[in-house]
């Protein structure tokens, strides 16, 4: 039979789980050209926001209920990680939404490497959530290795960036746009690393993050 | 920290039943230990070996050898007494004698001989004043000591375990009885009372041990599983049948 916390720990579980479903939606959002995606985006944003308060809610209540230790304390910690990091990712997802708005050369997104590095962000936040609820530590080790990858794609962005604005063509006024767009690219891959490494610092491995 | 207590290999029978299996521990100086474990676990009993309170019950028998002070406290004549006035005890219900405030506190001094009434009132003051209770009932020492608050009982138990100059105490789920207020004061004397004395505690509250303890054992069926750093005890317990007490999965 279970116990009361465990039953409340897998509730917290399944939260955890539909907002990474909402956040990896927002990063489908800034892939796709589908027209209805403003309203849809606008709608995800707060609904990230309320269920991310209302699992730390859960999770405070639960600390204050049943003062847990050891390996309860320690998941409850890295559940709170994790949903500050989903956040991040959340609200990275909708400032890049919102840059991408302001684009007039939507093709620039895709000829500076920008589409690259959101489906490998995309990757790596499934990876990250995906080892986080099946305890996968193997996975984990490997989603957090991959923020090399995507630091990779950025520099490559960066000095196709650099090329645009000195090849002097139109399209070169919007690189500001899109270096910022880059580094909140960036970002969402660091956020989905901490995930993964949330999980790591659970089972009481402390690798240092590069 | 100078070990102050040593426990090795101790058994514990009452009559053919084992309660205590080969238990090895040390208490060191100036700290306070708690003891944790479900009912029944012998946590209590093993409590009582350390000042030889199990003497009382005549079923009970006892294998292996508890060391203070560097002595075997089991060993032929060794003096009971002088061991329970420098181990002293305190209960789970407060247990004031049906005299003064006063007479509770002298007591255990009268006994041993003191008899001098100026150096009797110093000690009560002294004690009572360790137990951080001389100013609630410095003006009504001569009144009863059934007419205080369960609270207030409690830390007169303490003061008169003091009042003999020991320099361990037992306590024995010492604030289970006890309101949060009158917990909270005596754990906060506990605390202050560490710099001088040695504490072993008995608690069933883990949020106790965690608040006021240095090291925690855990017991089981007779058996101490573990004996760590409190902190590293609940944050990453060595042993499985430890951490599911200590995360509520049984007990």
């Amino acid at each position: 039979m279970k116990s009361r916390i465990d039953e409340e720990l897998e509730a917290i579980d399944l939260g955890v789980l539909g907002l990474s479903a909402q956040v990896e939606e927002a990063l489908e959002i800034i892939t796709s050209s589908s027209s209805s995606r403003k309203d849809r985006m606008e709608d995800l944003a707060r609904d990230i926001e309320d269920k991310c308060k209302g699992l730390e809610l859960s999770c405070t209540n639960l600390l204050l209920r049943f003062h847990p230790v050891a390996r309860d304390l320690k998941r409850i910690s890295a559940v709170l990680n994790t949903v500050r990091d989903l956040s991040r990712i959340g609200d990275n997802a909708l400032d890049f939404y919102e840059m991408q708005e302001y684009l007039s050369t939507p093709s620039l997104f895709v000829e500076i490497g920008l589409l690259d590095m959101a489906e490998e962000v995309k990757k790596m936040l499934f990876s990250a959530v995906s080892s986080f609820m099946t305890r996968d530590l193997d996975k984990a080790r490997r989603t957090e290795a991959n923020d090399d990858k995507v630091d990779e794609l950025f520099r490559e962005t960066r000095r196709r960036l650099v090329e645009l604005i000195k090849s002097g063509r139109e399209e070169a006024e919007e690189a500001i746009d899109l270096v910022i767009g880059a580094k909140y690219l960036e970002r969402m891959a660091d956020h989905a690393a901490n995930i993964a490494h949330s999980l790591i610092e659970e089972n009481g491995e402390n690798l240092p993050k590069e | 920290m100078s070990e102050k207590i040593k426990v090795e290999n101790l058994h514990l029978y009452y009559g053919e039943k084992e309660a205590l299996k080969g238990i090895d521990l040390s208490v060191k100086e100036n700290m306070i230990m708690s003891f944790i474990g479900p009912s029944g676990c012998g946590k209590s009993t093993f409590l009582r070996c350390l000042n030889r309170m199990n003497d009382l019950i005549p079923t009970c028998r006892i294998e292996g050898k508890v060391y203070y002070g560097g002595e075997d406290i089991y060993a032929d004549k060794y003096d009971v007494a002088r061991l329970r006035k420098n181990v002293g005890m305190v209960f789970q219900k407060p247990n004031p004698f049906p005299f003064s405030i006063f007479d509770n506190i002298a007591y255990g001094p009268r006994t041993h001989g003191i008899k001098n009434k100026v150096k009797l009132r110093e000690i009560v003051e002294k004690s009572l004043c360790e137990a951080g209770l001389f100013d609630e009932v410095k003006d009504r020492l001569n009144s009863s000591a059934l007419g205080l608050s369960g609270g207030q009982m409690q830390r007169l138990c303490i003061a008169r375990a003091l009042s003999v100059e020991p320099d361990v105490l037992l306590l024995d789920e010492p604030t289970s009885a006890l309101d949060p207020i009158s917990t909270e004061k005596i754990e906060e004397l506990l605390l202050k009372l560490k710099k001088d004395y040695t504490i072993v505690i008995v608690t069933h509250n883990m949020q106790q041990a965690l608040r006021i303890s240095d090291m925690t054992a855990f017991f089981l069926l007779g058996n101490m599983i573990e004996c760590d750093d409190t902190t590293k005890m609940f944050s990453s317990p060595t042993d499985k049948r430890t951490e599911d007490y200590i995360t509520g999965r049984f007990g």
